[in-house]
């Protein structure tokens, strides 16, 4: 299993970093105004966005060759999350596909989601 | 729409929401904390929480005096059809025609620990003073003269109890008469401009988090932003 790259700094992500947590709830209305609410997901489960810029090329590759490894959103990781430092395991990238720029020379800068699963 | 470009409709009469739209900014950790305990402890939209309206008056009935949510007692005798001070007829007399302190208030389902503002209008033809006050185990009371011209008074602050009921009151010595409009109760420091209110305030028991998903950004160390909906059924 790989591990997420650090960037040069030490740090996983740059400000500003977003977080969503949640648990899915699905509402049926009633006519008569009243609804019923029930859980569609078992637990709570976050997502990161990790926002890159200004990323010499080595960090750039090095973020190209985890997905590479992670086959893009199939292999989970144990993700270090940056906003508690905890790691978390069971994550994956939220897409199958990672769009990378090359701004300049050794100035890139690249997006990705990181989502938290159940297995 | 059918194809000649009418229209088959219905009503949809309990069907009614209200939806708030918060963002916050220059968050501390603390206070993101305190929304994301919230978010988790109520799974979302899961479990409906009591929600005030940030925009609203909490009082029931504000604009009138004698509907059963106040509470006095008989000897606290109320005229309506005063003049007010926003040039209508919508103030109420009220005469203490006992012989101690007596008050007219409101009792609401919230925390006594919030910071809240009561504010109202008073006047008087003879000078005197009248007592606003915001009880629950506690009790936090201030007296104000007041006159023939009409004054916007408040009581503004804090109780230190853990109470889920909360009083609202105002208090007239005996055998003394004023006006009164505008009565507001806010949860906030100071008071914004009077919205009268009929058979609801601004109090909602029923409300749920409009999101499923929590999204916060870390701006800095230790500042944050979010933004989500709050919502009821009305």
């Amino acid at each position: 299993m790989a591990d997420f790259p650090f960037l040069s700094s030490g740090a996983i992500t740059q400000y500003p970093a977003p977080l969503t947590s949640g648990q899915a709830t699905q509402v049926i209305r009633f006519l008569d105004g009243s609804d019923q609410r029930f859980l569609v997901q078992g637990r709570v489960f976050r997502s990161w966005e990790i926002r890159l810029d200004l990323l010499n090329n080595q960090e750039i590759q090095q973020l190209e060759a985890f997905f590479v490894s992670e086959q893009g959103d199939y292999s989970s990781f144990v993700f270090p999350d940056p906003f508690t430092g905890n790691d978390v395991p069971n994550c994956r990238i939220g897409a199958p596909g990672l769009v990378t720029e090359y701004v300049g020379e050794d100035v890139n800068s690249t997006s990705l989601w990181v989502i938290e699963a159940n297995g | 729409m059918l194809p000649d470009g009418s229209m088959v409709l219905y009503s949809d009469p309990y069907g009614g929401r209200l939806i708030w739209e918060l963002t916050y900014s220059d968050l501390s950790a603390v206070e993101l904390q305190a929304i994301q305990e919230h978010f988790e402890a109520c799974i979302g939209p899961f479990h409906a929480f009591t929600f005030i309206d940030p925009t609203d008056n909490m009082l029931v009935s504000s604009s009138d005096l004698t509907a059963s949510v106040w509470q006095r007692v008989s000897t606290m005798e109320l005229t309506s059809g005063v003049a007010d001070p926003q040039g209508g007829s919508s103030a109420f007399a009220v005469t203490n025609a006992g012989q101690a302190d007596q008050e007219i208030s409101q009792t609401m389902i919230v925390p006594a620990s919030y910071m809240y503002c009561f504010s109202l209008y008073a006047s008087s033809a003879e000078p005197t003073n009248i007592t606003l006050i915001r009880r629950a185990t506690s009790i936090q009371s201030t007296s104000v003269a007041i006159g023939p011209s009409w004054n916007r008074v408040i009581s503004s602050g804090q109780l230190s109890d853990t109470d889920s009921n909360f009083t609202i009151a105002v208090s007239l010595p005996a055998g003394q008469r004023a006006n009164l409009y505008g009565l507001q109760l806010e949860p906030q420091i100071a008071p914004s401009r009077y919205r009268p209110t009929a058979q609801v305030g601004g109090i909602y028991a029923n409300a749920h988090w409009g999101v499923n998903e929590l999204t916060v950004v870390a701006q800095r160390p230790n500042l944050f932003s979010t933004s989500f909906s709050i919502e009821t059924a009305i």
